[in-house]
């Protein structure tokens, strides 16, 4: 991918913008030497890097403010940065901007069981809200693999999911409330305690609106009362195919579990070598399904899984008998991403949500394409809500893969599209996948979108060059690539 | 497909021509909303006639729809294949559409359990205030591609645009349901038990309470049902009874379509969304206002309240925004005060924002929400 040039005139502002801000923020809330600028150069698409000018870490909602004031004023863009987790290079910093980073906004500054909410700040981490209410027996539903790092204003922004979102929602369905700062500074509070919003649905809009519209300071989050009781079963199947087919006949049924995932042989046989988490080798898929609620219920639907995990095929079904027993069957699948270091030196993952019905289709075709692009790939996904993580296994050292790989990637999610379903259902587009809008949304479309952007940050510094193309045709992407298992973020989990 | 296609061009031919003209547009389909909302004097646009259900694949979990199709053909549709809307959209008339019930965000008992009516909304087709067709969100249930416009657009009371088509996920309707009544609770009481019984992990889908006393709604497989009930039962002192089954469906369409909230001669319906535990402090300081007949909804987060017609529109907003709430009046003859409680000072900015961005020269429903129109950028609403 090509970035722009940095604008000159930008860059001779730093100095002016470095004084405006000192006015407002403290010597060591500016970050402007080049070695401590280099941890900033990429989130956790790491095959594109750009050095800011400049990092601002603001204490506080005014500062906040400032930052954007001055930065409004002198028209420089604002890269918003929460812990740098992202996978669709969301938070990709410009070498002619400022970013501006949550990591001091990490209080959790309000806990109502009554009302069931949770109010923290943007640098709080998605895993800490669930610890901050756990002793009181209630969570925070979504759950992205990258929940122990990952900050809750990033979740906002990219609306992220995890595995138990066909069940509980995305992030976009467990917000109440949220302040923002517009882009000219204006500290705007939307929603509240309750279940209603005056007005439009600005929670709506801005979740998932990748830091374009507004910085989020606080959110107001709904939290649940922890299920009474989880348990997990596992079933093999002789093709990917048949567990497809396991998961509708269980939608079928009408049961809706906190979780379905599938993994092929290829996802298997790595995770097996490098976890051990006790998976059948030699085998073509795995389901994993997850039911979870009141003890009463789910002694009930466990029972009527297992039953139609026979009829649907399965040459064996285990049931995860303790607790330990099912954290080591999801620990298999949530070392998918990382164990692929084991068979490759390097990966990169799609995101594309399909149709679930489409599933035998859109395999058979990713696999025709991988033997014509010459690269193995390598498929789990969350099967409760059709959308795929295809890992494309390649070597960075050999000449022209990295663009096979990127090709390959490309083609996948195209065939996403076609089959009637869209480019990314939880790591958002970011820069990642901004040319391959045009594949999905037509000129109107797009023109509709962007004036939105244009109407809440006239300036177009807020995030700039990210989500909507420049040059709007169908073009080739990139996606999410780690060389040699050198991830961004090794310890996190993916999935 | 051909005839629906026909109908989509009229549509989008008379929203160029209103464009063209300057003129404002009344948005409406089974108009059995009416009454929501302030009074509108543009050009009527009837969109009834777009119609039908365009997909519907059960196993998917999403049906995509036309606005004009009736929100009980929709209901007997998925009824018939064990599914549902979970967000239980009240109808408040045959006439109700499924365009009408998105462009109201209308979400009935479940709602504080499975969500709002825009927590199930997926994607939409309109067309905007530049006369353009357009697309946002997807047909699939989990996507991030773009802006969320969708959830924009539910609850925009036809201001942003006219759709044209809505995707919808549903949901597999549950086995068997049961309710518990509680005779004899006071109010405050009654609350007191929604927030606990709203915090256990059970699933209880409705949560309500009257002057006839306080139901809560079990649903799931017939033995986790009893068994959740007999939980239930055992919490409280007072004398309970249970519906099974059928009286317990009769019931909560009897709560959701508001039949016992029927306003006499000189009353309307108001609606208070908020947080559960300010609603019944709210309750009381709308005696002052001549409140009559009352219940809580949504565990708590809803109070539905009979209030005099002749009562004083702009105070009972301020009331309910001092107790974190937001009051819908629900019109009755020609008085055209606020319907809806107004946002702070920075909302309506944002909401002028989006309005400008989709609809610049103000043509769709003008001031049916607020009287957007008539309060200038920066200006305060009441809490503001």
């Amino acid at each position: 991918m090509n970035f722009p040039e940095p604008d000159k005139s930008r860059l001779e502002r730093r100095k002016d913008l470095i004084e405006r801000l000192r006015k407002d923020l403290n010597a060591d809330q500016i970050i402007d030497s080049s070695e401590d600028l280099v941890a900033y150069e990429c989130d956790a698409l790491s095959a594109y890097r750009q050095r800011p000018m400049l990092v601002t870490l603001p204490d506080n909602t005014a500062q906040v403010s400032a930052v954007l004031k001055a930065c409004s004023a002198l028209d420089i863009p604002i890269v918003p940065w929460g812990a740098g987790t992202g996978l669709s290079g969301g938070a990709l910093p410009r070498e002619d901007g400022v970013v501006l980073s949550t990591a001091r906004l990490r209080s959790v500054l309000d806990i109502d069981l009554k009302n069931r909410t949770v109010t923290v700040q943007p640098g709080v981490t998605n895993l800490a809200v669930t610890e901050a209410v756990e002793q009181y027996g209630f969570y925070y539903a979504p759950d992205p693999s990258s929940q122990i790092a990952c900050s809750i204003g990033g979740n906002i922004a990219e609306n992220s999911g995890g595995v138990h979102c066909l069940k509980y929602g995305t992030t976009t369905n467990n917000v109440l409330g949220l302040e923002v700062v517009l882009a000219d500074g204006e500290v705007v509070r939307v929603g509240g305690k309750g279940m209603d919003q005056a007005g439009y649905d600005l929670l709506g809009l801005l979740t998932g609106s990748e830091g374009l519209l507004a910085i989020t300071t606080e959110a107001t989050l709904r939290i649940l009362p922890k299920p009474e009781v989880a348990r997990a079963m596992m079933a093999v199947f002789n093709s990917v195919e048949g567990a497809g087919q396991a998961v509708a006949d269980i939608i079928a049924a009408g049961m809706v579990p906190a979780g379905m995932e599938i993994m092929d042989q290829l996802s298997i046989e790595a995770v097996e070598g490098f976890v051990g988490a006790g998976y059948p080798l030699g085998v073509a898929a795995l389901l994993l399904v997850e039911l979870d609620g009141p003890e009463s219920e789910v002694a009930h639907h466990i029972g009527v899984l297992e039953g139609l995990l026979r009829q649907a095929g399965a040459s064996e079904i285990r049931r995860a008998e303790s607790e330990a027993d099912r954290l080591r069957l999801w620990a298999g699948r949530k070392a998918a991403f990382p164990a692929m270091g084991r068979i490759s030196p390097d990966y990169y993952c799609m995101d594309g949500t399909i149709p679930r019905g489409r599933l035998p289709e859109v395999l058979r075709r990713i696999g025709e394409l991988s033997k014509g692009y010459g690269l193995r790939v390598a498929n789990v996904f969350h099967a409760g809500d059709g959308n795929l993580h295809p890992l494309i296994l390649y070597d960075s050292n050999v000449e022209g893969d990295l663009a096979k790989a990127e090709g390959l990637g490309a083609d996948i999610l195209k065939l996403c599209v076609e089959v009637g379903g869209v480019l990314s259902g939880e790591h958002g587009i970011g820069i990642e996948k901004r040319d391959l809008m045009p594949c999905m949304f037509n000129d109107a479309d797009l023109d509709a979108q962007e004036r939105i952007k244009a109407c809440f940050d006239v300036g177009q510094i807020l995030n700039p060059g990210k989500v909507y193309p420049v040059l709007r045709r169908c073009a080739e992407g990139g996606a999410m690539h780690v060389h040699g298992g050198e991830e961004k973020f090794p310890e996190l989990e993916r999935f | 497909m051909e005839e629906s296609n026909r109908v989509a061009d009229s549509i989008q031919e008379q929203v160029r021509q209103a464009l063209a003209e300057d003129a404002a547009l009344e948005v409406f389909a089974g108009g059995s909303k009416s009454f929501l909302g302030r009074k509108q004097s543009g050009r009527p646009l009837d969109v009834s006639a777009l119609r039908g259900v365009v997909s519907y694949e059960p196993g998917e979990l999403v049906l995509v729809a036309r606005p004009g199709t009736r929100l009980s053909e929709i209901e007997t549709l998925l009824d018939g294949e064990g599914q549902y809307f979970a967000f239980e959209p009240p109808g408040w008339g045959e006439a109700a559409t499924i365009g009408g019930t998105v462009a109201c965000n209308l979400s009935g008992p479940r709602r504080f359990k499975m969500g709002a009516l825009r927590d199930h909304l997926l994607g939409i087709e309109m067309i905007d205030g530049h006369g353009e067709r357009i697309r946002a969100g997807g047909k699939v249930v989990k996507n991030v591609t773009g802006y969320d416009l969708s959830k924009a657009l539910a609850g925009s009371f036809g201001t942003l645009g006219v759709l044209t088509e809505v995707c919808l996920k549903v949901w597999p309707r549950p086995e068997t349901q049961a309710t518990l009544s509680v005779h004899g609770l006071l109010p405050g009481a009654a609350l007191q038990h929604m927030l606990d019984w709203a915090a256990r992990p059970l699933e209880i889908t409705g949560l309500a309470y009257d002057e006839a006393g306080l139901v809560a709604r079990v649903e799931g497989p017939a033995q986790a049902v009893r068994a959740q009930i007999e939980t239930l039962r055992a919490l409280v002192a007072a004398e309970s009874s249970v519906m099974q089954e059928d009286e317990s469906r009769a019931f909560w369409r009897h709560w959701r379509e508001l039949e016992w909230l029927v306003p006499g001669a000189g009353m309307q319906r108001w609606r208070f969304s908020g947080p559960p535990t300010r609603m019944v402090r709210l309750m009381e300081a709308l005696k002052a206002e001549g409140l009559q007949r009352w219940g809580l909804d949504w565990a708590g987060g809803l109070l539905w309240a009979l209030l005099p017609v002749d009562t004083a529109v702009g105070l009972v907003h301020r009331t309910a925004a001092r107790h974190e709430a937001l009051g819908w009046r629900f019109a009755v003859g020609e008085r055209n005060e606020e319907a809806f409680t107004p946002p702070n000072g920075g909302v309506v900015r944002m909401n002028q924002m989006l309005k400008r961005s989709l609809d610049p020269q103000n043509i769709f429903n003008p001031g049916k929400m607020f009287a957007l129109d008539e309060i200038q950028v920066g200006g305060s609403g009441l809490d503001g």
